[in-house]
């Protein structure tokens, strides 16, 4: 039996020709990154050129103690002389900003605090969360992985106007359950992903955990290459699943018919159609998060909102994931449309992803947006309603005054 | 107690499948970082008594999926406070668990146990073989040996105590 992705990258990290799964391995990442030391300055024994931190979920703090965590960053970066530190106002979402900076490469072994890593499957990379095990690897340079078998789903179809592939992970959630990938790796495949924008795939990724999977990732090809090599000079290896590669499980999912989905209020892995609940009178909007803000999300809102006015009684939000696509959005004239429609455009941040952000929900107040989790009290009251979807139905909810079907204002 | 590898406790009692790692205590705490506190209110969203019922040694007996989602702490920081020996579910999600590890909180995953076991049995746990007896039924139950790392690690004391170890080595 052939090796799987996952298998010949953790092999080639933890110097062994092969490994299989189950096996438990002392790896060694490529990078260790976080966005939320607030407890002193860490322990760094390994070359800073491994470490990348970032101030992302507090953009700029709103006291003493997010103020102090800020200048622990701070001067952690100082005292290592780390160069991939990323400071207010020049970061935005890290999730997005280290791919810019070219410090996400195929080949490379990324852990995180933040299980939102896997969005970085997207480059072929292995990406995963390693909670507060990255104040060990900061002095060892190694972290224990379990070697995981691989979930392979294969997509096939084109998307409709207005569906996306977030809606293809609220799909993959119905279908697959919350377990469905329990301590696995999901590897998209299949035309459908190939044809993907990379700000697509990234998407896909983002929400691994939601399944319960160790990460995802997606086999690197042209589009991912060039990419890379257009940020950094910096050499990479591409690897590649054997032909024969023993797979726990393989699924194919067709994405021609589907419609937008929406995750409803009570658990992030209850998904039905917008249709299902268009109606549902609502308060606030937000576009943003590691799993939105970028240049198609923002161009998709766009076109919902060019002419059109948010309803008078919601308030909407849009933050660009990073100053990057910020840039870029304001000289497309995104952020124009933005303005004019009514919506507060944002910094870049985690936003209203999280109370850490701002927005705090009052009980009884309905909130729709494209963040990564909808717990209740994630968002203030836990007596408040968060609905999680693709940009165009947030705008075009936003626009309504109630959820609404994105493919009726396209 | 540990060193010995045998447990002895209660089930201070039995949840089911994806208890997620936000919901192991009620939403209103999800921001709290006083360990005390988080003591005071776990698992109330579950039973209101198990912080006053739980004693330290007692277990956690829980379906699949135990600690869905993000990797936040507040559950386990509870459990840690309360004393609470181990929880022992049919599966895990692996970020949680990779936190309990990383804490030296014992997580057994062992397949049936939901149906073996009610709240309230005695339980012994043998951390060398991995059977668990039911005290209260006399049913003997098969868990999953833990690895021999994690267990290095969990009877280190968890991660930070485990890597100060290897450096005085």
């Amino acid at each position: 039996m052939g090796h799987t992705l996952a298998q010949k990258m953790l092999a080639a990290k933890c110097g062994r020709k092969e490994v299989q799964p189950g096996e438990i391995v002392w790896a060694q990442p490529d990078l260790i990154a976080q966005y939320m030391h607030s407890a002193g300055i860490p322990d760094i024994r390994i070359h800073p050129d491994r470490v990348a931190i970032t101030i992302d979920h507090t953009f700029v703090p709103k006291g003493e103690a997010e103020a102090r965590s800020h200048a622990n960053m701070r001067e952690t970066a100082r005292k290592y002389k780390i160069s991939n530190f990323g400071e207010v106002g020049r970061t935005g979402v890290q999730f997005q900003w280290l791919a810019e900076r070219g410090l996400v490469r195929p080949g490379m072994l990324i852990v995180h605090l933040d299980p939102h890593v896997s969005t970085y499957g997207a480059f072929g990379t292995y990406s995963c969360g390693i909670g507060s095990d990255y104040l060990q690897a900061y002095q060892t340079g190694e972290v224990w992985l379990r070697v995981p078998q691989t979930v392979k789903i294969d997509v096939t179809g084109r998307f409709a106007d207005g569906v996306t592939s977030r809606d293809l992970f609220g799909q993959i959630i119905n279908e697959m359950g919350p377990l469905g990938a329990l301590g696995q790796v999901v590897q998209f495949d299949g035309p459908t992903v190939s044809a993907m924008s990379i700000e697509s795939r990234m998407v896909l990724c983002n929400m691994a955990m939601f399944l319960s999977a160790e990460t995802a990732i997606i086999e690197s090809d042209r589009k991912i290459v060039d990419y890379v090599k257009s940020r950094t000079a910096r050499p990479f290896e591409v690897f590649q699943s054997d032909a024969d590669a023993d797979y726990a499980r393989m699924l194919n999912f067709d994405v021609s018919d589907m419609a937008p989905q929406i995750v409803m209020p009570d658990a992030v892995y209850h998904v039905e159609s917008v249709k299902a609940v268009a109606g549902v009178a609502i308060d606030q909007g937000f576009i943003g998060s590691c799993a939105s803000g970028r240049m198609e999300d923002l161009r998709l809102a766009a076109r919902v909102l060019k002419g059109r006015k948010v309803h008078p009684n919601v308030r909407l939000v849009i933050a660009p994931i990073t100053p990057e696509i910020q840039k870029e959005a304001a000289r497309e004239g995104l952020t124009e449309i933005f303005w004019e429609a009514g919506a507060l455009v944002g910094p870049p941040s985690c936003g209203m992803c999280m109370q850490l952000g701002y927005g705090f929900l009052l009980p009884g107040e309905t909130l729709i947006s494209t963040a990564t989790m909808n717990v209740p009290g994630r968002l203030g009251s836990p007596e408040a309603e968060s609905y999680l979807a693709n940009p165009a139905t947030v705008a075009a909810s936003a626009v309504a005054g109630k959820i609404s079907d994105p493919r009726e204002f396209l | 107690m540990i060193e010995t590898g045998i447990l002895r406790g209660k089930a201070a009692i039995k949840l089911g499948d994806v208890v997620g790692s936000d919901e192991m205590l009620p939403a209103e705490y999800m921001w709290q970082t006083d360990a005390k506190v988080l003591a005071r209110a776990c698992l109330t969203n579950h039973d209101p008594q198990f912080p006053q019922r739980v004693r330290p040694g007692d277990f956690v007996i829980a379906g699949r999926g135990f600690g869905f989602g993000h990797i936040h702490m507040n559950g386990l920081n509870g459990f840690m406070e309360l004393g609470v020996s181990a929880v022992i579910a049919e599966s895990f999600s692996p970020g949680w668990y990779r936190r309990a590890i990383a804490n030296g909180f014992l997580v057994i995953t062992c397949q049936d146990v939901t149906k073996l076991v009610e709240q309230g049995d005695q339980l012994e746990l043998n951390l060398n073989t991995g059977d668990i007896r039911n005290l209260d039924t006399g049913m003997k139950i098969s868990s999953h040996v833990l690895h021999p790392l994690l267990r290095e690690i969990i009877d280190a004391g968890g991660l930070a105590a485990y890597t100060r170890n290897r450096f005085a080595k």
